[in-house]
């Protein structure tokens, strides 16, 4: 069996019947469990429960398992989120997402490694310790859903859940090789996931391939009446239209700066243009657009993530669940003798700025960052009237080394350059790849679209990955020689 | 805009944390580059846009759902059979 199959190949061989849906299952199983070691994808590996074997409808899952993010809800499983604060947590319920991969038969065969609750773009801030990239493992695979990004690129799993606030997944797909969406604010149900900013917060699947991405996406979608962010827009199907076709007519944006190559690791810039010619080649137009708030959106992510991530992580107290410490004195000292040490120190840090933000003599801040978000939605609604889709790079750098995020914070945070605009917007983004750096190091090439059109989204990505074929270099060899 | 020592402290003490005096010389570093990137957003002229403060409630109903109770109660950190236990809030008063 080939441990980088697609979610597609491995139902066409349980359907023609070359391999059955427990063969496959537990092929990945030992495989997970041979690599973890070296990767540290997996915090938790179990085995999974409700088995079914049925893998006859569309959406069927059975014996395809997958990896889920340590901060959504899996009932009686480990709930995380990469803190010593939840170390010992099982989630109570499931998420929504997981009920819904649940009616697919979905089996899940453990819980992803994270930045502590998902603050981070390294996995670095794990309390678990980081997990690695498979194609270099001296390197992040990125963050904060960085198990997910490593167990699939290392053909652990064929899929994964992460979730993004910043970035989160489709930036650790971009440093693997792989396939990431962050989906219309919205259009996920959020019931279940531990909240970091709530105003920004989806889960998104993690997968090889654009068709194995939607597959999953099609599972995740409809709406939830337990969110009250959920969009009421019904289940849709987002594989029906993927023949591989690039639509007709199509005007593909490209924000100025994208093309100035300014700020932009000169590899990642070059890789950008080659994608560029891919998609003229496939007959779209390039249009450039002009996005003048942009440039703005990274310190707009800090102002209003670090708000809402201290009002969410106020809920920490260590009074009905979570980590309480061994000795105080009373009420107060346990919650915060708890806090302080069970949250680590990126964690502490932004609650901190998120309350400096809010605090009383500060509004004028947050109602500022909130203006401005509106101007950048704005100005996303008038490039829309002149263009289907805007592309960009994923990330302005390579995955970075491990210490690089400590050294040098800054650059970590304009990687997300163009990644942070597009939740700050609420807006459908996809990230494929978009091909290699002379050193063997995964480019990420994104599509952005208006809300709500994930369909097309996946159509035109779908079209450029089945014309360049990145998706299909695996990091065989590098795991050969761990 | 700068930002004193005991802003810090009051903000660990709002934050439900507690610092070394290390720690709080690290965060008025992190405080004073995070405090320029604010100044920033500051500068850049806005007009009010009433679409930015156009949100509503969304309610449902308040309906109780059966839960399995057991399974919460044993994510307590500490329970007393079927109650959650924490030190007391109120002191009892000396005799």
């Amino acid at each position: 069996m080939n441990p980088f199959s697609t979610i597609k190949d491995l139902k066409e061989q349980i359907k023609n019947k070359s391999i059955s849906a427990n063969e496959a299952l537990s092929f990945f199983q030992k495989r997970t469990q041979q690599l973890n070691e070296k990767l540290n994808a997996f915090t938790h590996i179990f085995e999974p429960e409700k088995l079914s074997t049925d893998n006859s409808s569309h959406f069927s899952l059975a014996g395809i398992p997958g990896i889920i993010k340590a901060n959504i809800a899996v009932k009686g499983k480990p709930h995380h989120a990469g803190s010593n604060m939840l170390r010992n947590h099982h989630a109570a319920y499931n998420a929504t997402i997981i009920e819904h991969l649940q009616e697919h038969n979905a089996p899940f065969i453990g819980i992803g490694n994270m930045d502590e609750f998902a603050m981070g773009s390294t996995g670095e801030y794990s309390a678990f310790g980081a997990a690695k990239n498979p194609w270099d493992i001296t390197r992040s695979p990125g963050g904060s859903s960085s198990g997910i990004s490593a167990a699939v690129a290392a053909g652990m799993v064929p899929w994964g859940i992460g979730t993004e606030t910043g970035g989160s997944v489709r930036q650790p797909a971009a440093f693997c090789n792989l396939v990431g969406l962050y989906p219309t604010y919205g259009l996920f149900s959020r019931y279940g996931l531990i909240a970091f900013g709530s105003s920004l917060d989806q889960a998104g699947p993690i997968t090889r391939t654009v068709y194995d991405n939607a597959l999953i996406a099609s599972a995740l979608s409809g709406h939830d009446p337990k969110d009250s962010t959920s969009l009421p827009e019904p289940k849709k199907d987002y594989t029906k239209k993927l023949d591989g076709k690039m639509p007709e007519n199509l005007t593909i944006g490209v924000f100025k700066e994208a093309l100035s190559g300014e700020g932009i690791d000169p590899q990642i810039f070059a890789n950008f243009k080659e994608n560029l010619a891919a998609l003229e080649k496939l007959g779209c137009k390039i249009k450039t657009i002009e996005h003048k708030t942009l440039k703005h959106g990274v310190t707009l992510y800090f102002i209003l993530s670090r708000a809402e991530a201290a009002s969410n992580l106020s809920r920490f107290d260590a009074t009905l669940y979570g980590t309480r410490a061994k000795e105080y004195e009373n009420l107060q000292s346990m919650i915060i003798k708890s806090r302080t040490e069970g949250f680590g120190t990126e964690v502490k840090r932004r609650i901190m700025m998120g309350n400096y933000v809010l605090s009383s003599g500060h509004r004028e801040f947050y109602d500022q960052a909130n203006t401005i978000r509106q101007m950048i939605r704005n100005e996303f609604d008038v490039a829309f009237m002149d263009v289907d889709l805007i592309v960009s790079p994923t990330t302005t750098t390579l995955p970075f080394k491990f210490g690089e995020a400590e050294a040098n914070p800054l650059a970590i945070y304009m990687s997300d350059y163009f990644s942070v605009p597009i939740c700050i917007a609420g807006l459908p983004s996809i990230s494929i790849p978009g091909g290699f750096s002379k050193e063997g190091l995964p480019i990420g090439f994104q599509f952005i679209g208006n809300r709500l059109c994930e369909e097309l989204l996946y159509r035109v990505a779908h079209a450029l990955e089945q014309e360049t074929g990145h998706f299909q270099k695996t990091p065989e060899k590098q795991l050969a020689e761990l | 805009m700068d930002i004193k020592r005991e802003e810090i402290l009051k903000l660990a003490e709002l934050s439900m944390l507690s610092f070394s005096d290390k720690e709080i010389d690290s965060l008025g570093k992190d405080f004073r580059e995070f405090i320029v990137h604010i100044n920033e957003i500051m500068k850049i002229s806005t007009i009010s846009d009433p679409s930015s403060t156009n949100r509503v409630n969304v309610f449902r109903e308040d309906k109780v759902i059966p839960k399995d109770v057991e399974l919460i109660l044993q994510q307590a950190p500490l329970r007393t059979s079927n109650y959650f236990t924490v030190p007391s809030i109120l002191e009892t008063p000396e005799e």
